[in-house]
């Protein structure tokens, strides 16, 4: 317990007002305006959670989103959040802090006995040491074991995160000196900027460190900024977490609110500067990842806007000059500050503090939390240490955009290579430390003219510090997922020496920090390792998100009836009135059966009445893609297996649409309505990706003039009427005899009438192998159909029927689901089609795919029927196995029902070489069991087709 | 949620949803014509006079006027039922796409705001198609600025049921 609040100092508290929490069920006090961070280490408290791996006991490091090890579970009003920075959340009264990864709390964790193990769990150690017997056993034992936080399954968060979109002429984001410069210079030219920070205040490092700019203290500079924004139209986000950048100019924003739901942004700019500031880096040392061990920067932070002090007898190892302010406000704090400085050549102590020159630090020690630290071969007393181990620059966005990174060294970093991504990085973020450079190249990124603000401060002076394999004890390059400089050793001996592959073996820069700390540690000891520079070496993909962001605030309202929400029927409350329950199919909501009680029992009356008299069902979402023009049927011939230019008009024809791979894309009916205009009743599920296939032929292969592509699907109602008494059923209702006599209209064709004054398309097509009728009429005249129909049903005991009745009546008949009863891999003559692949000469899609070695191989899957002894249907998915001898997959059952009509089950499959087997069996392998069946054709009922004219 | 779960369901025409400074209200559908090709001859025989709408752009107070929805398409919308049938025009292709959309409009002191958690496309575009709460829609101005947009059918009771949700924040 070394942390304390200063009497005075701390900007962002009210001390009038106290706030109460509890942390590990300790009660604890803070002050409005604190984080969990500051008030914890006000408070005295070292070890905040344990370490990923070991469980060593670990402390507050830093002040933002970089904070690896103070991470709690954070419970208010019975809901949990896990994983919250304590570094980044405001503190509420009535907060509890549950570390994480710990058992029973932070302080008494018992398996931090792990630790003593260490020397036995380096880095891949599991990846090796549980393949044996099997992983599936120790599966789930690491899995309770590994990861952060714990999520309640009893926690609903609400789907009330607004997705909002944004415009500016200016997107800054970084509200630090640079920020501030280049905002105030854009708005004062009149453009609308928007300024987004991650802190609740604007100023960045300037709320700490302070400043005097033009003269003046730096909070008025910020104050005219700010000013001059709202004037000219623009909008400041502070609180708001700028978390990716996205192609096109594309920034996602999370926006954090006390009073209301949080917010995501979703901005456009014309402009943007990213001026993110840069991140202290810690140093490497043995033991460097005791509780009492924090950033510099950190320090200053929490003394500065919190009044909280990191500790009382302070050791302040660094190489640059930065860290002379915070030794100076420590001092005058009251601490005992002692700057061990790796320079020989280091600037006089500030007042109150003394200084060691050529004095790196090698090692600490202390139990649980930091007691003393080796410098230069003796041992210093501290309490805390901070370390300063130089500046990581902020461009995870830059590189988000597409931007690439150049090698400074004279600021020992990676900085943005310029005009490589859309980004135009100013301040810290490009490597400009210094507070006048950072108001130069903001004023300037910002279209500023004229001299820039202006600010004493001058370049950073730095020695470069890298890890040193030779000194004692673990230094710790990652501290959230307890790498060690030897687990880097050990990567690149066992040549994972490419960054991407370190990540990956040792988890560097993973997790919740995304090794904001922890990467250039990790590419600086890979690059001596290997002899390569650090450009050579490189870095990680930098992706989104910038930082954790709650996946209810990505989601947004998209949960229950706005979460891949299916598509709707016109005649859906009708429906309804019919009793039917609903399910989704190929993405539309459709009547599964109607009527109360058992389902299967219901789609099996359903059936066999369609067989025996009539039934009824909304087919609209079968496509209705109008093909027009001179060039249609040049174009269908072209995207279709079977030719469409030789139907005659007023006819229909079956085909299929393959993809270039020859793959069954989807199967349908094309109606020829004239000699110019087609439609494309494409599969329901189906329709849009046929439609867009259609269109990239026309406008890439064809003159996109001859022909015209028009999906007006949903602008109609679509009924179907099927069975031996259908024609009875459509003379009921009023469609004239002329009409749908066999005659006029035989077997797949199609006409366009009017009934009761509407317009009316009358195709005599079918899904289930009986006489057919689909009855299209506009969306508006689908109820008037639907009573018609309805009334006329009662005459010929018909019943409107669901899809799980079609189901049964399509499989009786052999009749395919593409997507049900093919694969990715499935070709047209696997199906049993294989005219238009031998007769065909002209081109068409897919058409060389056809032909290929794999396409002629006889082991390919081919659809068959399974016949079976058993009155249970086959399982669906079951996979086929050699009846005899070793088992393997030969494909599997696609769709298999009871028919009530033959009275036993009927079931599809694909097999290898299958048509070849008919008449013989094969095993049907399911959840350990082997059953058979005999292979046989996919038509299983009426062979003859005599039902179609029935 | 399971797959049956799906309570909520699209508008009648007529129907309104109100929330702070925000009126929502689902409109009937007219005629209308999906046209492709020749627009300016298409228009000058089904319509003449038409204007052609781009996104946000104002709607004449009366008449015919031709929703722009790709540099050659238009969904043509008219007072009067067209007398010209689905098919190849010489031209330009016309389909009967009456039903295919459902308007509704959007007024109110806060249709601004509501708009962009709607939409992230701003006016000028020539095409008057754009997502509107995640789907595809025809987007315009009334000459009383209100917000117009035409939503797929099939699609209306999930963006009435985002909309009736996003004038409750």
């Amino acid at each position: 317990m070394t942390g304390w609040r200063h009497d005075t100092a701390g900007s962002r508290i009210d001390r009038a007002r106290t706030v109460s929490f509890t942390f590990d069920g300790a009660e604890m006090t803070g002050f409005a305006g604190d984080t969990p961070a500051s008030a914890l280490l006000a408070s005295g408290t070292r070890v905040l959670g344990r370490s990923f791996k070991y469980h060593r006991p670990r402390g507050l490091w830093g002040m933002g989103g970089e904070e690896p090890n103070a991470i709690f579970d954070v419970t208010e009003d019975s809901v949990t959040t896990p994983n919250i920075r304590a570094t980044t959340e405001p503190l509420r009264e009535g907060m509890a802090l549950h570390s994480v990864n710990t058992a029973p709390d932070a302080a008494r964790d018992r398996a931090g006995v792990l630790d003593v193990f260490d020397r036995f769990l380096p880095a891949g150690f599991y990846y090796k040491t549980f393949m044996a017997p099997n992983w599936m056993r120790w599966e789930p034992m690491i899995r309770r074991m590994a990861g952060l936080g714990r999520l309640d399954p009893a926690q609903q968060p609400p789907a009330d995160t607004p997705q909002v979109n944004g415009h500016c002429d200016l997107l800054i984001i970084g509200a630090g000196p640079a920020g501030l410069a280049a905002a105030r210079a854009a708005a004062r030219a009149g453009r609308e900027v928007w300024l987004i920070d991650e802190a609740d205040e604007i100023g960045g490092s300037l709320r700490w460190r302070g400043g005097e700019i033009d003269g003046g203290d730096w909070r008025d500079f910020a104050h005219d900024t700010k000013q001059a924004v709202t004037e000219a139209g623009g909008r400041i986000l502070t609180g708001t977490t700028l978390w990716g950048a996205f192609d096109h100019g594309l920034f996602a924003a999370w926006e954090r609110r006390a009073d209301a739901p949080d917010r995501h942004w979703r901005i456009r700019a014309r402009d943007t500067v990213l001026a993110a500031g840069a991140i202290e880096r810690p140093m490497w040392f043995g033991n460097n990842d005791l509780p009492g061990i924090m950033s510099a920067e950190a320090a200053l932070h929490y003394l500065e806007l919190y009044g909280a002090v990191a500790g009382r007898r302070i050791l302040l190892a660094t190489a640059n000059d930065a860290s002379y302010p915070v030794a100076a406000a420590l001092a005058g704090a009251g601490c005992t500050v002692t700057i061990a400085d790796a320079r020989a050549t280091a600037p006089d102590p500030p007042e109150g503090a003394t200084v060691l020159k050529d004095a790196p630090i090698t090692r600490a020690r202390g139990r649980p939390s930091v007691a003393a630290a080796e410098v230069a071969g003796r041992w210093i007393d501290a309490d805390t240490i901070l370390v300063s181990g130089g500046y990581t620059p902020s461009v995870h966005l830059h590189c988000q955009a597409g931007g690439k990174l150049d090698w400074n060294a004279a600021v020992d970093a990676l900085v943005p290579r310029p005009g490589t991504s859309a980004l135009n990085v100013a301040g810290a973020a490009n490597g400009s430390f210094g507070l006048a450079r950072a108001l130069e190249e903001g004023h300037a990124a910002g279209g500023g003219t004229g001299t820039p603000p202006q600010a004493a401060s001058g370049d950073l002076q730095l020695a470069a510090i890298r890890p040193d394999p030779a000194q004692p004890g673990r230094q710790w390059v990652d501290p959230q997922n307890d790498v060690t400089l030897k687990d880097v050793r050990i990567a690149e001996q066992e040549g994972y020496r490419s960054v991407e592959h370190l990540k990956r073996y040792t988890t560097l820069g993973m997790a919740t920090d995304q090794g904001r700390s922890a990467n250039f540690a990790g590419l600086a000891a890979m690059a001596a390792l290997t002899g390569r520079s650090i450009p050579e070496t490189g870095t990680t993909t930098y992706r989104p998100p910038f930082s954790p962001v709650p996946l209810g605030v990505i989601a947004g309202p998209r949960r229950g009836e706005l979460f891949n929400a299916p598509r709707r029927l016109a005649l859906e409350a009708l429906h309804k009135a019919q009793t039917a329950s609903f399910r989704e199919y190929g993405g539309w909501l459709r009547p599964a059966v109607h009527g109360g009680g058992d389902e299967t029992d219901l789609a099996q009356l359903e059936a066999r009445t369609a067989r025996e008299t009539v039934g009824l069902y909304d087919a609209s979402p079968l496509g209705k893609i109008e093909v027009i023009g001179p060039g249609a049927a040049e174009l269908l011939d072209y995207c279709g297996y079977v030719r469409l230019s030789t139907l005659k008009p007023g006819r229909a024809r079956y085909g299929f649409m393959l993809n270039e791979t020859g793959i069954v894309h989807d199967d349908g009916v094309v109606f020829r309505l004239s000699a110019d205009r087609f439609i494309v009743s494409a599969s329901s599920s189906h329709a849009a990706s046929v439609r867009m296939m259609l269109e990239e032929a026309r406008q890439d292969v064809f003159a996109p003039d001859r022909s015209f592509i028009h999906d007006v699907t949903a602008g109609f109602v679509t009924l179907t009427v099927t069975g031996p008494r259908a024609r009875d059923l459509l003379r009921a209702a009023g469609i004239p005899d002329t009409v749908c006599d066999d005659t006029t209209l035989p077997h797949m064709s199609v006409t366009e009438t009017t009934w009761n004054n509407r317009a009316l398309r009358v195709a005599r097509v079918s899904f289930t192998g009986d006489r057919s009728y689909e009855l299209t009429v506009a969306a508006r005249d689908g109820p008037a159909l639907h009573a018609a129909l309805d009334t006329a049903r009662a005459e010929v005991d018909g019943r409107w029927i669901g899809m799980e009745a079609v189901m049964i009546l399509r499989a009786e008949k052999g009749f395919i689901l593409v997507g049900k009863d093919t694969d990715g891999l499935t070709m047209p003559h696997d199906l049993g089609w294989t005219g238009p692949r031998d007769k065909r000469t002209d081109e068409y899609l897919g058409r060389r795919s056809l032909f290929t070695p794999e396409a002629n191989r006889e082991d390919r899957r081919q659809l068959v029927g399974l016949a079976t002894t058993n009155d249970t249907p086959l399982p669906t998915g079951a996979h086929l196995v050699p009846p005899e001898g070793t088992r393997r997959s030969l494909g599997f059952v696609t769709s298999s029902y009871f028919s009530p009509t033959l009275n036993r089950p009927v079931a599809l499959a694909l097999l290898e070489g299958g048509r070849a087997l008919a008449g013989r069996d094969i095993g049907v392998f399911h959840m350990g069991e082997t059953t058979r069946a005999r292979v046989c054709t996919t038509c299983a009922l009426d062979p003859e087709w005599e039902r179609l004219h029935a | 949620m399971r797959e049956r779960d799906w309570t909520n369901s699209a508008p009648e025409a007529g129907d309104v949803i109100k929330g702070p400074g925000i009126t929502v209200q689902c409109l009937a559908p007219g005629q209308a014509a999906i046209i492709s090709g020749g627009l300016d001859a298409a228009i000058a025989s089904l319509a003449p006079g038409a204007a052609m709408i781009g996104l946000l752009d104002t709607l004449p107070e009366s008449g015919a006027y031709a929703l722009r929805i790709a540099r050659d398409q238009v969904l043509l919308c008219t007072p009067e039922p067209f007398v010209a049938a689905s098919g190849w025009h010489g031209d330009y292709a016309l389909s009967v796409a009456d039903d295919l959309y459902v308007p509704l409009q959007i007024e109110g002191d806060a249709d601004s705001t509501f708009l962009s958690s709607c939409m992230s496309a701003q006016g000028g575009s020539p095409s008057a198609m754009a997502l509107f709460a995640e789907k595809p829609c025809l987007v315009a101005r009334t000459d009383g600025a209100a917000i117009r947009v035409w939503v797929p059918r099939p699609d209306m009771a999930e963006v009435w049921t985002r909309l009736a949700l996003l004038s409750r924040v």
